[in-house]
């Protein structure tokens, strides 16, 4: 007999003082008793990357949070996500795209505004598309997922776009 | 017993950023927000600068990336392309205003009058247009 039980994950959205910049908050997403799936991000590449890799691709996010602001134009807009309807007005601009500071690592992150970026997973993409990629895919997926449960949220009121910052509704958890 | 506090990924990989990197993400995204600047002032797509270059679309959008090792070339041709300045050289920017204060005309109520006369390589006039 096969069982098939899914389990649900919760997921809270979660900012840690390191990703705060004058000009963007960095947030991210950490899953019940676990690290950040930004700081999961980081581990993979400081065990893995190239250390040039890692100087650049650090240099360009803090030039973006000190500086200059998440400006659409940075992000690289993931066709996949392309269809994703503009349901709400004040969630127009949301996209999601693969910062690419360096040629393979893929990080997908959530852009809401020039100041509020919401930072994902990623690794190292080894094939023309993300969702061919047994190293990136499910990161790409997760993207996807986590993306339509925040645009839901920002509809129900649970996540607030203020200037600046995200305010959290106390007590808010994804679902997936 | 340790009582170091645990430091992230992340802070340790960021105290290793070499200078050159983060001013090679500084130049390259002043390049990026001229290139955007200049495509808003004419009201050009990136479409439209593809055309002009040759170029696909999704090269374009690769140059423009923000990461991108912009060689020299690259530059040119997008100068051309673009029909406009997108970077120069201080040195070179001090000719460019001294060459254009000699063929501003002059304006009694708004000229400014140097304490000496300007040199070539000097400008009078800081944002002369």
């Amino acid at each position: 007999m096969l069982l098939n039980i899914y389990v649900n994950k919760f997921a809270t959205i979660t900012l840690s003082n390191e990703f705060i910049y004058p000009r963007v908050k960095f947030y991210s997403v950490t899953f019940e008793d676990d690290v950040s799936e930004i700081d999961k991000f980081f581990e993979k590449m400081e065990r893995s990357a190239a250390e040039s890799d890692s100087s650049r691709f650090i240099a360009l996010l803090e030039e973006i949070g000190n500086h200059r602001g998440a400006k659409e134009r940075y992000f690289r807009k993931e066709n996949a996500f392309g269809a994703l309807p503009p349901k709400n007005k004040e969630i127009r601009e949301l996209k999601l795209g693969s910062f690419e500071p360096i040629d393979n690592w893929r990080l997908y992150c959530l852009r809401l505004s020039d100041n509020i970026v919401i930072l994902f997973n990623g690794g190292i993409k080894t094939t023309d598309k993300a969702l061919d990629c047994p190293t990136v895919s499910p990161f790409f997926r997760q993207a996807e997922k986590l993306t339509k449960l925040i645009d839901e949220a920002i509809k129900e009121g649970n996540l607030t776009l203020l200037s600046g910052e995200l305010k959290i509704k106390p007590g808010f958890e994804i679902m997936l | 017993m340790n009582n170091k506090p645990k430091t992230s990924a992340f802070e340790r990989l960021k105290s290793k950023v070499k200078p050159h990197d983060r001013e090679f993400a500084s130049i390259t995204l002043d390049i990026v927000d001229q290139i955007y600047d200049i495509l808003e002032s004419k009201g050009w797509t990136q479409k439209v600068l593809a055309e002009k270059m040759g170029k696909r679309e999704s090269e374009v959008s690769r140059l423009l990336s923000g990461v991108h090792n912009l060689s020299i070339l690259t530059l040119a041709k997008l100068q051309i392309a673009l029909e406009d300045t997108i970077i120069c050289t201080p040195k070179r920017y001090k000719t460019i205003t001294a060459a254009q204060t000699s063929i501003i005309p002059e304006i009694p109520s708004s000229t400014y009058t140097p304490s000496k006369k300007a040199e070539i390589g000097e400008s009078n006039y800081a944002m002369a247009a």
